[in-house]
């Protein structure tokens, strides 16, 4: 019996697998991945220049690895030099053929592309949460948390005269809510949807869409006076980076009374099921 | 930290850039078309669901529907159509013939697809079948008119049976009857798009202004564009809407060819992927919309809607898509718009002032009822918008109207002059400096076009030189650039004027550059090094193995 030393994995071919199988895990795993990390419905793809950023970090991984040492570099380029050299019949000698007279179209094909004149498209990146200006940032809502003196006026025109504080607080609020749904429904449906999932019947001639509230990504991530401010703005309030010349998003100031707008926060909230996120303690 | 929070951070680090890019794929999400679903089991109407619902009710129906149940929620009076009122019990999309009750099971359908082209939403992905069982028995047994709430007391339902194959001549017998016997066309006109002679003048039985469907706009159907929900509408009838019923009137064989030619003259929506690039032509470029030279041009749907954006609003807007052609020679550029709109309006008066924000009686959406207070006599009005200057950076005039700094130009098309002999065009050239002050003449005017109605369709041809003779005030129009272009439109007919109109956001309008000849020798050279090259290392490689 014959005692071979253990068969190595070609190495050529290790290579090429290690690349693929980065090029799937991006293609195919990564936007499952971030699905779960951002809490989305559907996998969200990865833009092209960051596909192509990942694959050639990989390439260059193994370019790397290769020429670690000559013994690497020679079994690497073994089944490389046989190839092109010729020699080997049927299926590979076809295949040869055709990488032969693909190579060079390709790079004629890639010549011509960067020879002919392409069209300039100024695209930015949009940040859909800029900086909160600063006059807005110290604002509370005055229904989350309503004083006893609110509260007692309120009790005194609905005539609760004798009901327990606490009670008096559970109708306000549920008054609150009731003002808040109706003028949600009037005035943002229209474009966020009466389920405050960006499908209202505006939405879709909008190519930005307007905000789906009960994406995680929106409002939950934001404290309530940036609500108030985006309301207060809209798209015209907005700095250059957020792209406000595509963005539908009125500005609501003078058309609707503040205490509205702050019970549309509420409202807006509560029809999407998310909480707003609480501002940092000051510093005394 | 546990290993998988470290993982979880760990990844969020690798996927930062998803989070900016999150926004852009968003904008890429589906158009309104609902799925059917069936309940996969129905639940007990007893008290305590009844009271289960009355919460539901609340919280999601009642800013519409009321608390009466009788249309009279807050926001009912700026919506067309209102929202239903129950409390007579007659719906529109079911099973049950002309004004009966519908099923428990229509009920359940309508509540979970929502009604496409209304302010119905659907409520599949929100409330689990068992909510929505809960508000269904609410609505019914707290609304509903007394003999109307046992479902064990209603009439049955229609019996479907299988459908017959869709083929060429089922379509063509439809295609007759349609015209024909059946008179369809009296309502929804010759060629489907809801225009026929009555169309303008039906109301509904809560006496509201009601339109036959367009049947063109596939995705505006009620109750689903499929054949079998086109049978079951014919059959039953829209009750409320004035919709007959032709149970009686044509066999079921009839009914289902007529069903086979109406899904057949469905469109497919083929939204622009990304720009409009108008196509090159040698010859001159005629002012006729049905000139054959514009067959061969592809075509882009551009996706309308209401102006909501700046007071005065419309939410609701009669033109919904904006079908766009484009061509251009040496000299000229010029687009076909084609449009649905029932009516051609012609003539226009001055709309009154706008009511001013803050005001007494101000509502930041026009309050629709009673509907005889809506504002007509209106022209109908296409226009092209843009931007003045070709962006040298991202930032883009805003697609409302521009602003002081970036001014947008607006060719807008006016239908009362189209039929005027004494104007030189039909087509004004605007320049818009925002939303606040109406756009103003530019003093070259250089815009040619012209517009044919028929069939509940509008085309209008508007067309331009290149080149700019006052590129301060009106766009020159470079190749190889991308050039912001919006649309605009207005149908008289439904009050529309001024801001309220139906818009799009900014698209890219590109005229390729001409590829100059070295382009193609630089190529040339390179494949023939390659080859070259290709030659020089398998002979290297050759040697090197011997
Ligand atoms: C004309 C359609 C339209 C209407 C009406 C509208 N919005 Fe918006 N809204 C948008 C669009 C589009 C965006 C996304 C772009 C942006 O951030 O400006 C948006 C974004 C927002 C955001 C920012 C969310 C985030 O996380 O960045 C808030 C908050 C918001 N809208 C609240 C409202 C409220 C409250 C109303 C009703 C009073 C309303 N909107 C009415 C179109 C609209
Ligand atoms: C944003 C407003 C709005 C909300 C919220 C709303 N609806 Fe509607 N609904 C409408 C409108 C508008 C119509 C009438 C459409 C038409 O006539 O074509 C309608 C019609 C209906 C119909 C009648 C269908 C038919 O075949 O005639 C039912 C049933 C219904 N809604 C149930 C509900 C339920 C249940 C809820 C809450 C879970 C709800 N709606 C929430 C606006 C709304
Ligand atoms: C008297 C006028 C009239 C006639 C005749 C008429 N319809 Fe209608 N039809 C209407 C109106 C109005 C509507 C819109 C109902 C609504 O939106 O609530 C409508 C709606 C429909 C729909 C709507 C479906 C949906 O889901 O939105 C279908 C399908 C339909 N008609 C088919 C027909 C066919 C087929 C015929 C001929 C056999 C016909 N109609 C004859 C007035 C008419």
């Amino acid at each position: 019996m014959n005692e071979s030393p253990k068969k190595e994995f070609p190495i050529f071919w290790g290579c090429a697998l290690a690349v693929l199988v980065v090029y799937l895990v991006f293609k195919f795993a990564a936007p499952v991945i971030s699905m779960w990390i951002v809490g989305r419905t559907r996998p969200l793809p990865l833009p092209r220049t960051l596909m192509f950023i990942y694959t050639a970090l990989a390439l260059l991984g193994v370019g790397l690895f290769v020429t670690t040492s000559e013994r690497k570099m020679d079994a690497f380029m073994a089944p490389v030099i046989t190839f092109i050299g010729g020699g080997q019949g049927g299926i590979i000698a076809i295949i040869r053929m055709a990488v032969l007279v693909a190579f060079p179209l390709l790079i004629g094909w890639v010549t011509f592309s960067k020879a002919a004149p392409a069209v300039q498209y100024l695209t930015s990146i949009r940040v859909q949460h800029p900086t909160l200006p600063g006059k807005f940032e110290k604002l509370e809502n005055p229904f989350r948390n309503p004083d006893d003196a609110r509260l007692k006026k309120f009790a005194e025109e609905k005539g609760l005269g004798n009901m327990e504080l606490a009670k008096v607080k559970e109708v306000f609020a549920e008054q609150v809510l009731a003002e808040g749904r109706g003028l949600f429904q009037i005035n943002c449906r229209p474009c966020h949807g009466s389920r405050a999932n960006s499908n209202g019947p505006m939405a879709w001639g909008f190519r930005l869409r307007p905000a789906d509230f009960t994406d995680p990504g929106t409002i939950p991530t934001v404290v309530e006076p940036y609500v108030f401010w985006r309301i207060n703005e809209g798209a015209f309030g907005l700095p250059a980076e957020s792209t406000p010349w595509d963005s539908a998003m009125p500005s609501w100031r003078g058309e609707i009374p503040e205490e509205n707008m702050w019970k549309i926060i509420l409202a807006d909230y509560d029809i999407a099921g998310v909480t707003p996120r609480m501002p940092e303690k000051h510093h005394e | 930290m546990s290993a998988s929070l470290f993982i979880k951070r760990a990844s969020l680090l690798l996927l930062l850039p998803l989070f900016y890019l999150s926004s852009v794929v968003l904008a890429q999400e589906s158009l309104p078309f609902v799925e059917e679903a069936p309940p996969t089991k129905k639940i007990e109407r007893s008290l305590e669901n009844i009271k289960a619902g009355e919460k539901i009710y609340q919280k999601r129906c009642l800013p519409c529907h009321g608390v009466k149940g009788s249309s009279d929620g807050p926001a009912a009076v700026y919506l067309d159509p209102r929202p239903r009122d129950f409390t007579r019990g007659i719906f529109k999309i079911k099973t049950t013939l002309l004004d009966a009750p519908p099923t428990d099971e229509d009920h359940f359908r309508i509540v979970t697809r929502g009604i496409p082209g209304t302010a119905m939403p659907s409520w599949k992905t929100l409330l689990s079948e068992d909510e929505r069982w809960q508000v269904i028995f609410y609505e019914q047994q707290t609304f509903f008119p007394e003999d109307r709430k046992d479902p064990s007391k209603r009439p049955a339902p229609i019996v479907i049976g299988a459908e017959p194959p869709m083929t060429p001549e089922s379509i063509k017998k439809g295609d007759d009857l349609f015209h024909g016997k059946a008179g369809c066309f009296v309502c929804h006109g010759n060629g489907g798009k809801g225009d026929g002679p009555i169309a303008t003048t039906m109301r509904d039985i809560w006496g509201n202004p009601q339109l036959p469907r367009n049947f063109t706009k596939s995705w505006q159907f009620k109750g689903g564009r499929d054949p079998k929900d086109i049978y079951t509408r014919m059959t039953t009838g829209i009750f409320a809407s004035g919709m007959p019923s032709f149970a009686t009137q044509l066999t079921d064989a009839e009914r289902w060819d007529i069903a086979h030619f109406v899904r057949s003259i469905q469109k497919e929506l083929k939204p622009v992927q990304s720009d409009i690039k108008p196509k090159k032509i040698s010859g001159t470029i005629s002012l006729d919309p049905n000139d054959p030279l514009w067959n061969s041009v592809d075509y882009a749907d551009i996706p309308m809607s209401g102006q909501v954006t700046v007071p005065p609003r419309l939410q609701t807007p009669q033109i919904d898509l904006m079908t766009v052609k484009a061509v251009y020679n040496s000299k000229e550029v010029a687009f076909l718009l084609v449009w649905d709109d029932r009516r051609a309006n012609t003539t226009h008066a001055e709309p009154p002032p706008p009511p001013v924000p803050g005001t007494e009686g101000y509502t930041t959406y026009p309050v629709l009822y009673p509907s005889e207070n809506r504002p007509t006599g209106y022209r109908d009005a296409v226009a092209v918008q843009m931007a003045v200057k070709i962006p040298d950076s991202p930032e883009l005039p805003h697609f409302v109207a521009g602003s002081q700094d970036k001014p947008v130009n607006l060719w807008y098309w006016k239908a009362d002059l189209n039929e005027d002999p004494s104007v030189k065009t039909p087509v004004e050239m605007l320049i818009s400096k925002g939303h606040k002050k109406p756009p103003v003449p530019t003093k070259i005017q250089n815009v040619m076009g012209k517009g044919v109605f028929k069939d509940g369709q509008w085309k209008a041809v508007l067309k331009r030189p290149l080149v700019s003779e006052d590129p301060t005030s009106i766009t020159n129009i470079e190749p190889g650039k991308a050039i912001p272009i919006a649309f605009h439109a207005w149908d008289g007919n439904n009050g529309e004027v001024g801001t309220q109109m139906s818009i799009s956001s900014w698209y890219f309008m590109v005229i390729e550059k001409e590829v100059p000849k070295e382009a193609y020798a630089y190529t040339l050279g390179m494949i023939i090094l390659v080859i070259g090259l290709e030659f020089f290392v398998i002979k290297k490689v050759r040697s090197k193995k011997v």
